[in-house]
Protein backbone atom coordinates (compact mmCIF):
# COMPACT_ATOMS: atom_id res chain seq x y z
CA UNK A 1 0.00 0.00 0.00
CA UNK A 2 2.96 2.08 0.50
CA UNK A 3 4.06 1.79 -2.77
CA UNK A 4 0.66 2.39 -4.64
CA UNK A 5 -0.39 4.94 -2.05
CA UNK A 6 -3.47 3.26 -2.25
CA UNK A 7 -6.49 4.89 0.24
CA UNK A 8 -7.53 2.82 3.22
CA UNK A 9 -11.49 1.22 2.81
CA UNK A 10 -13.77 2.91 5.13
CA UNK A 11 -14.50 -0.58 6.47
CA UNK A 12 -10.79 -1.33 7.24
CA UNK A 13 -10.84 2.18 9.03
CA UNK A 14 -13.71 0.73 11.05
CA UNK A 15 -12.63 -2.01 12.04
CA UNK A 16 -9.76 -1.06 14.23
CA UNK A 17 -7.11 -3.77 13.01
CA UNK A 18 -4.83 -1.18 12.07
CA UNK A 19 -4.49 0.63 15.16
CA UNK A 20 -3.73 -2.93 16.96
CA UNK A 21 -0.29 -2.86 18.55
CA UNK A 22 1.94 -5.87 17.86
CA UNK A 23 3.72 -8.64 20.58
CA UNK A 24 7.30 -10.11 20.56
CA UNK A 25 8.06 -13.71 20.98
CA UNK A 26 7.24 -13.85 24.35
CA UNK A 27 3.87 -12.92 24.03
CA UNK A 28 3.61 -14.90 20.88
CA UNK A 29 4.64 -17.56 22.95
CA UNK A 30 1.92 -16.61 26.20
CA UNK A 31 -0.74 -15.92 23.33
CA UNK A 32 -0.21 -20.12 22.22
CA UNK A 33 -0.11 -21.28 25.99
CA UNK A 34 -4.17 -19.51 26.71
CA UNK A 35 -5.01 -20.88 23.34
CA UNK A 36 -3.98 -24.44 24.42
CA UNK A 37 -5.64 -23.95 27.81
CA UNK A 38 -8.82 -22.83 25.71
CA UNK A 39 -8.77 -26.05 24.17
CA UNK A 40 -8.80 -27.86 27.58
CA UNK A 41 -11.85 -25.85 28.29
CA UNK A 42 -14.07 -26.34 25.71
CA UNK A 43 -13.01 -29.94 25.04
CA UNK A 44 -14.15 -30.07 28.90
CA UNK A 45 -17.11 -28.34 27.75
CA UNK A 46 -18.08 -30.76 25.36
CA UNK A 47 -16.84 -34.23 27.17
CA UNK A 48 -18.97 -32.59 30.51
CA UNK A 49 -21.98 -32.26 28.57
CA UNK A 50 -21.75 -35.13 26.24
CA UNK A 51 -22.46 -33.24 23.52
CA UNK A 52 -21.84 -33.72 19.89
CA UNK A 53 -22.39 -29.84 19.07
CA UNK A 54 -23.00 -26.58 19.63
CA UNK A 55 -25.47 -24.59 18.11
CA UNK A 56 -25.87 -20.97 18.15
CA UNK A 57 -26.47 -17.86 16.11
CA UNK A 58 -23.80 -16.84 13.54
CA UNK A 59 -23.65 -12.58 14.52
CA UNK A 60 -25.80 -10.78 16.89
CA UNK A 61 -27.21 -8.81 14.22
CA UNK A 62 -28.85 -9.55 10.62
CA UNK A 63 -26.93 -7.79 7.46
CA UNK A 64 -25.48 -3.99 8.67
CA UNK A 65 -25.22 -1.44 7.03
CA UNK A 66 -22.01 -0.97 4.73
CA UNK A 67 -19.03 -0.84 6.66
CA UNK A 68 -20.49 -1.66 9.76
CA UNK A 69 -19.68 -5.12 10.22
CA UNK A 70 -16.75 -4.60 12.64
CA UNK A 71 -17.00 -7.75 15.52
CA UNK A 72 -16.15 -11.14 14.54
CA UNK A 73 -16.84 -12.86 17.84
CA UNK A 74 -19.33 -15.03 17.11
CA UNK A 75 -17.60 -16.53 14.66
CA UNK A 76 -13.57 -16.09 15.08
CA UNK A 77 -13.54 -18.11 18.74
CA UNK A 78 -14.21 -21.21 16.02
CA UNK A 79 -10.98 -20.12 14.37
CA UNK A 80 -9.31 -19.94 17.55
CA UNK A 81 -10.18 -23.23 18.45
CA UNK A 82 -10.17 -24.62 14.74
CA UNK A 83 -13.54 -26.02 15.18
CA UNK A 84 -15.68 -27.02 11.65
CA UNK A 85 -18.62 -24.49 11.92
CA UNK A 86 -21.09 -24.12 9.01
CA UNK A 87 -23.69 -21.39 8.92
CA UNK A 88 -27.33 -23.10 8.05
CA UNK A 89 -29.89 -20.00 6.62
CA UNK A 90 -33.09 -20.56 8.16
CA UNK A 91 -35.49 -17.95 8.40
CA UNK A 92 -35.77 -14.20 7.19
CA UNK A 93 -36.69 -10.65 9.10
CA UNK A 94 -40.44 -10.51 9.14
CA UNK A 95 -42.84 -7.32 9.78
CA UNK A 96 -43.42 -8.52 13.44
CA UNK A 97 -40.47 -8.09 14.30
CA UNK A 98 -39.89 -5.29 16.37
CA UNK A 99 -36.54 -3.19 17.80
CA UNK A 100 -36.42 -2.85 21.70
CA UNK A 101 -34.42 -1.52 23.67
CA UNK A 102 -31.00 -0.85 24.23
CA UNK A 103 -31.18 -1.70 27.72
CA UNK A 104 -31.47 -5.35 26.70
CA UNK A 105 -27.51 -5.41 25.62
CA UNK A 106 -26.27 -7.46 28.34
CA UNK A 107 -22.82 -7.03 28.28
CA UNK A 108 -21.76 -3.68 28.50
CA UNK A 109 -21.06 -0.55 26.49
CA UNK A 110 -19.27 -2.04 23.30
CA UNK A 111 -22.55 -4.55 23.70
CA UNK A 112 -25.02 -1.75 23.73
CA UNK A 113 -22.80 0.40 20.83
CA UNK A 114 -23.17 -2.75 18.29
CA UNK A 115 -26.99 -3.14 19.56
CA UNK A 116 -28.09 0.56 18.84
CA UNK A 117 -27.50 -0.39 15.27
CA UNK A 118 -30.28 -2.44 15.18
CA UNK A 119 -32.76 -0.51 16.83
CA UNK A 120 -34.71 1.19 13.85
CA UNK A 121 -37.09 -0.84 12.19
CA UNK A 122 -35.95 -3.98 10.62
CA UNK A 123 -35.81 -4.49 6.81
CA UNK A 124 -38.10 -6.95 5.99
CA UNK A 125 -36.41 -10.05 3.95
CA UNK A 126 -32.85 -9.94 5.64
CA UNK A 127 -32.90 -13.08 5.87
CA UNK A 128 -31.21 -15.64 9.29
CA UNK A 129 -29.27 -17.97 9.74
CA UNK A 130 -27.98 -20.54 13.00
CA UNK A 131 -24.29 -21.86 13.25
CA UNK A 132 -23.37 -25.36 13.82
CA UNK A 133 -20.51 -26.28 15.20
CA UNK A 134 -19.74 -30.26 14.58
CA UNK A 135 -17.72 -31.94 16.62
CA UNK A 136 -14.38 -30.90 17.77
CA UNK A 137 -11.89 -31.93 15.02
CA UNK A 138 -8.82 -32.03 16.80
CA UNK A 139 -5.22 -33.48 14.92
CA UNK A 140 -2.18 -34.47 16.20
CA UNK A 141 0.84 -33.90 14.41
CA UNK A 142 -0.86 -35.52 11.00
CA UNK A 143 -3.73 -37.79 12.88
CA UNK A 144 -6.72 -36.65 12.77
CA UNK A 145 -9.61 -37.64 15.16
CA UNK A 146 -13.00 -36.79 14.01
CA UNK A 147 -16.79 -36.76 15.14
CA UNK A 148 -19.27 -37.39 13.07
CA UNK A 149 -21.06 -33.88 11.97
CA UNK A 150 -24.95 -33.35 12.14
CA UNK A 151 -25.64 -33.16 8.41
CA UNK A 152 -25.50 -36.37 6.22
CA UNK A 153 -23.40 -38.35 8.32
CA UNK A 154 -20.35 -37.24 7.28
CA UNK A 155 -17.27 -37.18 9.29
CA UNK A 156 -15.09 -34.00 9.00
CA UNK B 1 -16.21 -38.65 -16.02
CA UNK B 2 -14.23 -37.06 -13.11
CA UNK B 3 -16.45 -36.38 -9.96
CA UNK B 4 -17.02 -32.80 -11.03
CA UNK B 5 -17.22 -33.09 -14.78
CA UNK B 6 -18.79 -29.74 -16.04
CA UNK B 7 -19.47 -28.53 -12.74
CA UNK B 8 -19.00 -24.15 -12.91
CA UNK B 9 -17.03 -23.64 -9.52
CA UNK B 10 -16.37 -19.77 -8.21
CA UNK B 11 -13.60 -18.78 -6.11
CA UNK B 12 -12.44 -16.08 -4.37
CA UNK B 13 -10.31 -13.85 -5.89
CA UNK B 14 -7.18 -15.19 -3.10
CA UNK B 15 -7.43 -18.33 -5.05
CA UNK B 16 -4.14 -18.57 -7.39
CA UNK B 17 -5.43 -19.36 -10.87
CA UNK B 18 -2.68 -19.73 -14.23
CA UNK B 19 -2.30 -16.45 -16.21
CA UNK B 20 -5.02 -14.24 -14.17
CA UNK B 21 -3.99 -11.65 -11.40
CA UNK B 22 -4.70 -12.54 -7.41
CA UNK B 23 -4.50 -9.22 -7.07
CA UNK B 24 -6.71 -9.87 -4.06
CA UNK B 25 -7.90 -6.12 -3.48
CA UNK B 26 -4.39 -4.48 -3.52
CA UNK B 27 -3.10 -2.48 -6.03
CA UNK B 28 0.35 -3.70 -5.42
CA UNK B 29 -0.82 -6.82 -7.04
CA UNK B 30 -2.42 -5.51 -10.34
CA UNK B 31 -0.69 -6.67 -13.39
CA UNK B 32 0.91 -9.89 -12.35
CA UNK B 33 -0.61 -12.84 -13.21
CA UNK B 34 -0.08 -16.18 -11.89
CA UNK B 35 2.20 -18.49 -12.98
CA UNK B 36 0.65 -21.54 -11.47
CA UNK B 37 -2.30 -22.19 -10.16
CA UNK B 38 -3.27 -22.72 -6.08
CA UNK B 39 -3.56 -26.60 -5.27
CA UNK B 40 -7.23 -25.87 -4.56
CA UNK B 41 -7.49 -24.48 -8.26
CA UNK B 42 -5.18 -27.33 -9.82
CA UNK B 43 -7.48 -30.15 -8.01
CA UNK B 44 -10.78 -28.86 -8.90
CA UNK B 45 -9.43 -28.78 -12.97
CA UNK B 46 -8.67 -32.14 -12.28
CA UNK B 47 -12.14 -32.94 -10.77
CA UNK B 48 -13.40 -31.75 -13.88
CA UNK B 49 -14.64 -28.31 -12.70
CA UNK B 50 -15.32 -25.45 -14.87
CA UNK B 51 -13.42 -22.34 -13.04
CA UNK B 52 -15.06 -19.28 -14.95
CA UNK B 53 -14.94 -16.39 -12.40
CA UNK B 54 -12.98 -15.30 -9.04
CA UNK B 55 -14.83 -13.33 -6.42
CA UNK B 56 -14.46 -9.77 -5.19
CA UNK B 57 -13.26 -9.49 -1.32
CA UNK B 58 -11.87 -6.27 0.89
CA UNK B 59 -8.73 -4.76 0.80
CA UNK B 60 -6.36 -6.64 2.92
CA UNK B 61 -8.83 -9.28 3.11
CA UNK B 62 -9.60 -8.60 6.59
CA UNK B 63 -12.82 -6.76 7.22
CA UNK B 64 -16.13 -7.94 7.13
CA UNK B 65 -17.01 -5.54 3.73
CA UNK B 66 -15.88 -6.83 0.23
CA UNK B 67 -14.19 -3.24 -1.12
CA UNK B 68 -11.32 -2.08 -2.43
CA UNK B 69 -9.89 0.24 -4.49
CA UNK B 70 -9.07 -2.42 -8.16
CA UNK B 71 -13.02 -3.24 -7.82
CA UNK B 72 -14.66 -1.15 -5.93
CA UNK B 73 -17.37 -2.50 -3.73
CA UNK B 74 -19.80 -5.70 -3.48
CA UNK B 75 -23.27 -4.41 -2.85
CA UNK B 76 -26.05 -6.89 -0.97
CA UNK B 77 -28.61 -8.09 -3.72
CA UNK B 78 -31.04 -7.74 -1.27
CA UNK B 79 -30.95 -4.33 0.01
CA UNK B 80 -27.68 -2.31 -1.53
CA UNK B 81 -27.58 -0.34 1.51
CA UNK B 82 -26.49 -3.38 3.54
CA UNK B 83 -23.05 -5.09 3.43
CA UNK B 84 -22.78 -7.96 1.46
CA UNK B 85 -20.49 -9.61 3.94
CA UNK B 86 -16.71 -9.87 3.81
CA UNK B 87 -14.12 -11.43 3.17
CA UNK B 88 -16.01 -13.69 1.06
CA UNK B 89 -18.90 -11.21 0.25
CA UNK B 90 -18.55 -11.50 -3.63
CA UNK B 91 -19.00 -15.01 -3.25
CA UNK B 92 -21.68 -14.87 -1.00
CA UNK B 93 -23.62 -12.16 -2.97
CA UNK B 94 -23.05 -13.65 -6.31
CA UNK B 95 -24.43 -17.44 -4.86
CA UNK B 96 -27.19 -15.34 -3.80
CA UNK B 97 -27.91 -14.18 -6.83
CA UNK B 98 -27.59 -17.57 -8.09
CA UNK B 99 -24.55 -16.45 -11.03
CA UNK B 100 -22.86 -19.65 -9.24
CA UNK B 101 -23.90 -23.12 -8.03
CA UNK B 102 -21.49 -23.63 -5.87
CA UNK B 103 -18.26 -21.23 -4.83
CA UNK B 104 -15.11 -21.53 -2.66
CA UNK B 105 -13.79 -18.89 -0.18
CA UNK B 106 -11.30 -18.81 2.79
CA UNK B 107 -12.14 -18.12 6.59
CA UNK B 108 -10.10 -17.26 9.36
CA UNK B 109 -12.30 -15.35 11.16
CA UNK B 110 -15.29 -15.41 10.04
CA UNK B 111 -15.11 -14.93 6.25
CA UNK B 112 -17.15 -17.50 4.90
CA UNK B 113 -19.65 -17.09 7.53
CA UNK B 114 -20.18 -13.64 7.63
CA UNK B 115 -20.81 -13.21 3.22
CA UNK B 116 -23.27 -16.50 3.84
CA UNK B 117 -25.24 -14.31 7.15
CA UNK B 118 -25.41 -11.14 5.06
CA UNK B 119 -26.80 -13.51 2.14
CA UNK B 120 -28.69 -16.12 3.47
CA UNK B 121 -27.07 -19.28 1.81
CA UNK B 122 -24.79 -21.44 3.33
CA UNK B 123 -21.30 -21.61 4.30
CA UNK B 124 -18.94 -24.23 6.09
CA UNK B 125 -15.95 -23.89 7.63
CA UNK B 126 -13.67 -26.92 7.84
CA UNK B 127 -10.53 -27.19 9.81
CA UNK B 128 -7.25 -25.93 8.87
CA UNK B 129 -6.30 -27.96 6.31
CA UNK B 130 -8.97 -30.22 4.79
CA UNK B 131 -9.14 -28.21 1.79
CA UNK B 132 -6.30 -27.39 0.37
CA UNK B 133 -4.98 -24.00 1.07
CA UNK B 134 -1.51 -23.54 -0.96
CA UNK B 135 -1.42 -20.74 -3.35
CA UNK B 136 -4.38 -18.81 -1.48
CA UNK B 137 -3.10 -14.96 -1.21
CA UNK B 138 -2.83 -14.45 2.58
CA UNK B 139 -1.37 -10.75 3.82
CA UNK B 140 -0.63 -12.54 7.16
CA UNK B 141 3.01 -12.04 7.37
CA UNK B 142 5.21 -15.40 5.84
CA UNK B 143 6.03 -17.90 8.44
CA UNK B 144 3.80 -16.31 11.06
CA UNK B 145 1.71 -19.89 12.53
CA UNK B 146 -1.08 -17.69 14.80
CA UNK B 147 -4.62 -18.39 13.58
CA UNK B 148 -4.58 -20.18 10.49
CA UNK B 149 -6.85 -19.46 7.82
CA UNK B 150 -9.05 -22.18 5.88
CA UNK B 151 -10.86 -22.62 2.65
CA UNK B 152 -14.23 -23.81 2.85
CA UNK B 153 -17.42 -24.46 0.32
CA UNK B 154 -20.47 -21.83 -0.09
CA UNK B 155 -23.73 -22.83 -1.86
CA UNK B 156 -27.43 -22.82 -1.42
CA UNK B 157 -27.69 -26.23 0.46
CA UNK B 158 -25.97 -28.38 2.78
CA UNK B 159 -25.97 -31.30 0.05
CA UNK B 160 -23.49 -29.26 -2.34
CA UNK B 161 -21.39 -28.11 0.32
CA UNK B 162 -21.11 -31.92 1.14
CA UNK B 163 -20.81 -32.68 -2.29
CA UNK B 164 -17.61 -30.30 -2.81
CA UNK B 165 -15.79 -31.65 0.10
CA UNK B 166 -16.88 -35.23 0.12
CA UNK B 167 -14.98 -34.57 -3.46
CA UNK B 168 -12.18 -33.13 -2.37
CA UNK B 169 -11.31 -35.51 0.78
CA UNK B 170 -11.51 -38.12 -1.72
CA UNK B 171 -9.00 -37.19 -4.31
CA UNK B 172 -5.29 -37.33 -2.07
CA UNK B 173 -5.21 -33.73 -1.52
CA UNK B 174 -1.39 -34.64 -0.05
CA UNK B 175 -0.63 -34.68 -4.02
CA UNK B 176 -1.42 -31.04 -4.43
CA UNK B 177 -0.31 -29.02 -1.21
CA UNK B 178 2.38 -29.94 1.27
CA UNK B 179 0.22 -28.43 4.01
CA UNK B 180 -2.61 -30.23 3.73
CA UNK B 181 -4.06 -32.77 6.18
CA UNK B 182 -5.25 -35.85 4.11
CA UNK B 183 -8.69 -37.20 5.86
CA UNK B 184 -10.38 -39.61 4.23
CA UNK B 185 -14.50 -38.73 4.05
CA UNK B 186 -16.33 -41.25 6.01
CA UNK B 187 -20.39 -41.58 6.08
CA UNK B 188 -20.92 -42.53 9.46
CA UNK B 189 -24.18 -42.78 10.73
CA UNK B 190 -25.36 -41.14 14.70
CA UNK B 191 -25.48 -44.04 16.83
CA UNK B 192 -27.42 -42.22 19.61
CA UNK B 193 -29.82 -39.81 20.47
CA UNK B 194 -27.81 -36.19 18.93
CA UNK B 195 -27.41 -34.28 22.11
CA UNK B 196 -27.21 -30.16 20.66
CA UNK B 197 -25.66 -27.98 22.99
CA UNK B 198 -27.70 -24.97 22.88
CA UNK B 199 -25.64 -21.44 23.14
CA UNK B 200 -28.18 -18.44 22.95
CA UNK B 201 -25.10 -15.90 22.42
CA UNK B 202 -21.35 -15.88 23.37
CA UNK B 203 -20.92 -13.99 26.56
CA UNK B 204 -20.01 -10.41 24.52
CA UNK B 205 -22.84 -9.21 21.74
CA UNK B 206 -26.52 -9.62 22.38
CA UNK B 207 -28.46 -10.97 19.46
CA UNK B 208 -31.03 -8.68 18.24
CA UNK B 209 -34.52 -9.50 18.66
CA UNK B 210 -34.96 -10.89 15.13
CA UNK B 211 -31.93 -12.88 15.56
CA UNK B 212 -32.86 -14.31 19.14
CA UNK B 213 -36.61 -14.96 17.54
CA UNK B 214 -35.53 -17.37 14.39
CA UNK B 215 -32.81 -19.02 16.73
CA UNK B 216 -35.19 -19.98 19.37
CA UNK B 217 -37.61 -20.98 16.50
CA UNK B 218 -35.04 -23.43 14.94
CA UNK B 219 -34.66 -24.67 18.50
CA UNK B 220 -37.74 -25.51 19.12
CA UNK B 221 -37.90 -27.47 15.83
CA UNK B 222 -35.28 -29.18 16.69
CA UNK B 223 -36.86 -29.90 20.17
CA UNK B 224 -39.48 -31.11 18.60
CA UNK B 225 -37.59 -34.51 17.18
CA UNK B 226 -37.34 -37.59 19.24
CA UNK B 227 -34.13 -37.85 17.75
CA UNK B 228 -32.42 -34.56 19.27
CA UNK B 229 -31.80 -33.61 22.60
CA UNK B 230 -31.26 -29.73 23.34
CA UNK B 231 -28.69 -28.82 25.89
CA UNK B 232 -28.41 -25.70 27.37
CA UNK B 233 -24.54 -24.52 27.35
CA UNK B 234 -22.93 -21.03 28.17
CA UNK B 235 -19.48 -20.44 26.25
CA UNK B 236 -16.78 -19.60 29.01
CA UNK B 237 -15.11 -17.00 28.17
CA UNK B 238 -15.42 -15.37 25.02
CA UNK B 239 -14.79 -12.16 25.72
CA UNK B 240 -10.89 -12.66 26.79
CA UNK B 241 -10.15 -15.18 24.07
CA UNK B 242 -11.31 -12.36 21.46
CA UNK B 243 -8.73 -10.05 22.69
CA UNK B 244 -6.24 -12.55 22.08
CA UNK B 245 -7.66 -13.54 18.58
CA UNK B 246 -6.68 -9.60 17.62
CA UNK B 247 -3.81 -10.03 19.10
CA UNK B 248 -2.96 -13.10 16.71
CA UNK B 249 -4.70 -10.87 13.60
CA UNK B 250 -2.21 -8.33 14.15
CA UNK B 251 1.39 -10.02 15.63
CA UNK B 252 3.60 -7.61 14.42
CA UNK B 253 1.26 -4.38 14.72
CA UNK B 254 -0.11 -2.94 11.58
CA UNK B 255 3.12 -0.95 9.68
CA UNK B 256 3.90 -0.47 6.34
CA UNK B 257 7.20 -2.11 5.82
CA UNK B 258 10.10 -0.93 3.73
CA UNK B 259 10.97 -3.84 1.36
CA UNK B 260 7.37 -5.55 1.31
CA UNK B 261 4.84 -3.41 -0.60
CA UNK B 262 1.58 -4.11 1.39
CA UNK B 263 0.31 -3.88 4.33
CA UNK B 264 2.01 -6.36 7.06
CA UNK B 265 -0.62 -7.58 9.79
Amino acid sequence: MARTGEPIIPSLENIGLLSVPGTDLKGFFDLNVRRAEAAKDYLKLFCDNEIDLIMMPPAAHTAVPLDHWTKAAYNCIWNYLDYPAVVVPTDHVRDTDSADSLSNAQFGPEDEKLYSLCTSPFIPDMTFVIQAHTCFHRYWPRTVQGRTGWYYGGGI
Amino acid sequence: MPPLFGLPISLKDSFQVSGYDTSTGLGCYVDEPAEENSALAAMLIDLGAILYCKTNLPQTIMTGDSDNNIFGRTLNPRNKSLTAGGSTGGEGALIALRGSILGVGTDIGGSIRVPAVCNGIYGFRPSVGLIPHGGVRDVTTPGTDGIRSTAGPMATSLRDCSLLLRTILQADTWKYDSTSISVPWTDLEPVRKLRIGVAQNEGVFTPTPPVRRAFNQAVDLLRGDDNIEIIPITLPNVGSYYQDIISYFALLGSEVSGPEPCLIL
